[in-house]
């Protein structure tokens, strides 16, 4: 559904290309994890997803991104925005208006929506997130969790087929964070494709059916979470397993390749009773 | 060393206390954890160890903070960011300086320190927090990680005695947050205290406070050994916290 086709970027004014020869294919369903230290590219893959580059970041790009078959750079941002939502690191960057409600209804009045459907879709995303209780509560004094949550509702209001983010959880706390993971998890388990970047391995490795790492502006990695995570050479690159991967190593119950830690806990209980046996 | 004594404190027009009746001491060359949910008071905190409460934040203040004895509301904020230094969540909206260098050197400048120190001080500070060899590029040009370190080079350069950080590892990646640690550590051995709000216990049960303070409502509801106070995990999680994982394994196998 989503390919990127042997992408280099580099953005106006700086030496070395944020993204070099990358290539991905993102499939209908999928949840994909992005990983990688901070300037690795991870941003700039996102933006290449709806459009937002080239149309309006401005830089030099080789290859194509194709959404349905359909070159970004053929297709506006609006049109775009229809198929790939972009929910940003930071929701203050993103939240527009005064209230919950206008906030969701902001961009479907743009899609030039009828007011019932407006109505019907605020409805059910508010539902769908479980914030029905903030609808009417005026954004400036929502928690920075309730704030990532109402922008992804208003993404998600607009129905795109795939939701993408970028650090979702970054200014979060832990508990709003876990709580993003497990919304976007369900979303997922609903039929919406996810694309996420993050640093947080522990809350969203659980979730994602695939995993890829980026270094200095290339995929070095890619397969599934548990794959990577237990292979271990994924440090050189920077990124740190999560706890519960060294934990399963210390304890020695890697064979079951846990990633959350429930999972750990089941493995853990296995193995103490086959020992016992 | 510096002294809370039976502190309460409102900030004007609120309704709630957001600190209540909190006494605790920090002594030099120790790391301490200050760990709570939102809202919890930990920020008033640290705005109380160096001054900002009752300077600058306006509200009603009982009790009273020392360091070195000396009684906070009886010294001025210049005075006190020589002894405690405070470094921001987010700190990176206060740059203004066209380089590293000039940035970490306006602390000093302003306090007044004399020009061969402040050169001595900028030096010191630019090379523990590991960005000497950048001190020539704009603050904007540096990564997230190299842009906290920044913001800790800016305070170090005061030579304060006591470093208090406000959720340092907000927005870090993996590398970033080992580095942040080793920094941490390193003050400590020099013999500075260190005191660090975080919720990222993952983090700081890996970098190894020496206490740690529980905060809810305000109030501190649990202080000691951090693993005494880690694995008692029923009680972070009730107190809106997330323990970290190695303890919540350890207590989960206890109970199977």
């Amino acid at each position: 559904m989503l390919k990127i086709e042997n992408v280099t970027f580099r953005y106006e004014g700086s030496k070395r290309p944020a993204l070099s020869e990358v290539s991905l294919e993102i499939d209908r369903g999928e949840f994909l994890l992005i990983a990688g230290l901070s300037g690795s590219g991870k941003s700039t893959l996102l933006r290449l997803l709806n459009g937002l580059i080239p149309h309006f970041y401005r830089g030099e790009m080789k290859g194509r991104v194709l959404v349905d078959g359909v070159d970004t750079r053929e297709a506006s941002v609006a049109q775009l925005s229809k198929k790939v939502g972009l929910v940003f690191q930071n929701p203050d960057n993103q939240i527009v208006t005064l209230r919950v409600d206008r906030e969701i209804a902001f961009g479907l009045e743009n899609l030039g929506l009828p007011r019932e459907e407006i109505i019907e879709r605020i409805n059910e995303v508010l539902k769908k997130l479980g914030i029905e209780h903030l609808r009417k509560r005026g954004t400036a004094e929502l928690s920075g969790g309730e704030k990532q949550l109402v922008a992804i509702a208003s993404v998600l209001a607009m129905k795109p087929d795939v939701i993408v983010l970028d650090e979702p959880t970054s200014e979060l706390d832990p508990f709003s964070s876990a709580r993003i993971a497990k919304v976007l998890g369900n979303l997922n388990r609903e039929g919406v494709t996810v694309v996420v970047a993050e640093h947080r391995l522990d809350l969203f490795a659980p979730k994602a059916n695939r995993m890829i790492v980026m270094s200095n502006g290339r995929i070095v990695r890619e397969g599934h979470p548990r794959e990577l995570l237990y292979r271990g050479d994924i440090s050189l690159h920077g990124v740190r397993p999560p706890s519960v991967v060294k934990l399963a190593r210390k304890y020695g119950v890697v064979g079951a390749q846990p990633l959350a830690v429930g999972e750990l806990i089941v493995a853990l209980r296995r193995g103490v009773r086959i020992d016992r046996s | 060393m510096i002294e809370v004594e039976g502190v309460t404190f409102k900030y004007e027009g609120s309704g709630m206390n957001a600190l209540r009746d909190v006494s605790l001491e920090l002594e030099r060359g120790k790391i301490y954890g200050v760990v709570g949910p939102n809202g919890s008071g930990k920020s008033t905190l640290l705005r109380l160890l160096n001054g900002l409460i009752p300077h600058f934040y306006r509200g009603e203040m009982k009790g009273r903070v020392l360091v070195d004895g000396v009684d906070t509301r009886e010294a001025s904020v210049a005075q006190l960011s020589k002894k405690v230094g405070l470094v921001f969540q987010n700190p990176e909206h206060m740059f203004f300086s066209e380089t590293v260098y000039e940035e970490v050197s306006f602390g000093p400048k302003s306090i007044g320190m004399d020009p061969e120190e402040i050169k001595e001080s900028v030096r010191w500070a630019l090379e523990e927090v590991g960005l000497w060899e950048l001190r020539e590029r704009s603050p904007w040009s540096l990564s997230g990680g190299e842009m906290k370190r920044l913001s800790i080079a800016c305070i170090l350069s005061m030579k304060p005695e006591f470093l208090a950080v406000d959720e340092p590892t907000i927005g870090q990646d993996s590398l970033s947050k080992e580095s942040l640690s080793e920094i941490f550590k390193r003050m400590r051995g020099e013999g500075k205290g260190v005191v660090i709000v975080t919720h990222d216990l993952e983090w700081l049960d890996e970098l190894g406070p020496d206490v740690v303070f529980v905060l809810r409502y305000g109030v501190v509801i649990n202080r000691g050994d951090p693993k005494e106070i880690f694995s008692d995990i029923r009680n972070l999680a009730t107190n809106g916290l997330i323990p970290p994982y190695r303890y919540i394994v350890d207590s989960l196998l206890e109970v199977g």
